[in-house]
């Protein structure tokens, strides 16, 4: 009997201990990521750097970018980044715009597909919280142009092609789903053809290695201003990114601007 | 056997504490080397980022500025003698505010000259409600004593100038709510935006001078109305 009632005892034990240890991994919702092995880079300008190349290290991406279904998790812990206590200065009077209220998403958006209308100072805050960070220009642009079946392909007229067809064409009523618009080399989803997304370093858009000239520092990121200082004139694409960044505040929130974390590699 | 039954009964109960405890412990350790539980922070501060050290954008409890206000800013800075300050220790004040590096060669100067001259302009009796601040974005080598050294070398009056340096993030989350743009170049310096930003005592930009020439008259106007 004594015996009986130890093993019942011993192995109510076990089952307690193995809730408490699910217990991190239900918090941590993190969504899959993927290794992206890092290398050399020629960024689309490259002056700031002294003309080189950059190295971009090795680092994990979300395979998808955040959905509103995290997102809507990440406001229900943090009541500050709610819409309607959410201060302006951090987003503006876009922000979650198609939410329903404050914690509903309602039946304008897919919980699965990306969260929009979200400002650069929530996105930062959201990837804090997720142990995680906004990707640089440099890891983000190094990620997007993979192709297919190869790490590069943004010499790829193909490639460049279908990029710039995504960009012309107007949303629907509503975002499809992550994972719709195809994986990359590196097993990320959804880098181009359905949402922009925001970089931590999206204000480093700048162009002359010397800041006394002012007028080329703020001219250089959109095509006409600043082509001539391009690594690759062909990259049409490119250039509608970097000209979209340099046109962004901090706390705007827009209809089709996303984003995903990164990790450092530890 | 009554004695097995209680210290069993006991482990049961204290497991779950030890297991919830030291894998907070470790995911909080390999994060970012805070031993503050996220939960806990949450119901502190309502952030529930693995980080115990506060954000500019944990706004809870700053009701006292408009949502305009960049006093939101909840960052710890530290001035050039050390001391930790926020920037809602501002208030009440009209703030004249740039981002630079001490060794920055060509524009910084530039600007600093600039804001000199602005703090001359104005008369002695409403120089009192002015601060003047200059943030830096070279936190690595723009330690308190570079800051300190480099207030005395440029003969900046401490009484009204406050020489900040941060963490890279909070930099970075300043930048952003200056509208600054600046990039790393490889030979360690940084190309930037010349950006001079006026707040009111409230902590609200009214006013930014961008570029090196500074618009005097706009700015003699700005000051007027100030007053």
């Amino acid at each position: 009997m004594n015996s009986l009632r130890i093993k019942y005892l011993a192995l109510l034990l076990i089952v307690t201990a193995g809730c408490c240890f699910s217990l991190p991994s239900e918090k941590n919702k993190s969504s899959k990521m993927a290794y992206i092995a890092g290398g050399e880079f020629t960024p689309l300008y490259k002056l700031n750097n002294g003309g080189s190349n950059v190295i971009v290290k090795p680092f994990y991406m979300d395979v998808y970018p955040v959905t509103n279904n995290q997102f809507l998790e990440f406001v229900k812990k943090n009541p500050q980044w709610r819409r309607s206590r959410v201060k302006q200065i951090f987003a503006d009077h876009f922000y979650l715009k198609d939410w329903q209220n404050d914690t509903t998403l309602g039946i304008k958006v897919d919980g699965n597909s990306p969260v929009t209308f979200v400002s650069w100072f929530a996105a930062n805050a959201y990837a804090k919280w997720a142990g995680k960070r906004l990707p640089t220009v440099n890891e983000w642009e190094f990620a997007a142009a993979a192709g297919k079946n190869k790490p590069y392909a943004a010499d790829d007229a193909e490639f460049n092609k279908k990029i710039i067809e995504w960009y012309a064409k107007s949303n629907g009523n509503k975002l499809a789903e992550v994972g719709s618009a195809g994986s990359n080399y590196w097993g990320v989803y959804d880098m181009l053809g359905l949402v922009w997304e925001w970089t931590y370093d999206f204000n480093s858009a700048l162009l002359t290695g010397d800041s006394r000239n002012d007028s080329g520092t703020e001219s250089n990121t959109f095509c006409g201003g600043g082509s001539a200082n391009a690594t690759d004139v062909k990259n049409y694409a490119a250039f509608m990114r970097y000209g979209f960044r340099s046109s962004l505040k901090a706390n705007y929130t827009i209809q089709n601007l996303g984003f995903r974390c990164v990790k450092d590699i530890r | 056997m009554k004695k097995y039954i209680i210290i069993m009964a006991a482990i049961i109960f204290l497991l779950p504490a030890v297991f919830v405890f030291s894998s907070k412990y470790m995911r909080d350790g390999k994060n970012s080397g805070s031993k503050t539980s996220p939960e806990s922070q949450a119901a502190i501060n309502s952030t529930a980022s693995g980080s115990e050290k506060k954000s500019c954008c944990t706004a809870q409890g700053k009701d006292e500025f408009s949502g305009k206000s960049v006093f939101l800013d909840e960052s710890n800075w530290k001035d050039q003698n050390g001391d930790v300050i926020q920037l809602g220790k501002f208030k009440n004040k009209y703030v004249v505010m740039a981002m630079f590096f001490a060794s920055c060669q060509s524009a910084c100067p530039m600007i600093v000259n600039d804001m000199k001259e602005i703090e001359a302009s104005i008369s002695p009796e409403k120089l009192a409600e002015y601060k003047f601040v200059l943030v830096t974005i070279d936190p690595e080598r723009d330690t308190p004593g570079v800051l300190l050294k480099y207030a005395k070398d440029k003969n900046l009056d401490q009484q009204r100038w406050t020489l900040l340096t941060g963490g890279k993030n909070d930099i970075m989350e300043l930048a952003m709510l200056l509208g600054f743009k600046f990039s790393k170049e490889a030979n360690g310096g940084f190309t930037h935006t010349n950006l001079i930003t006026f707040l009111n005592k409230k902590g609200e930009i009214v006013y930014q001078n961008v570029g090196l020439s500074v618009d005097t008259n706009a700015i003699s106007r700005l000051l007027a109305s100030l007053n």
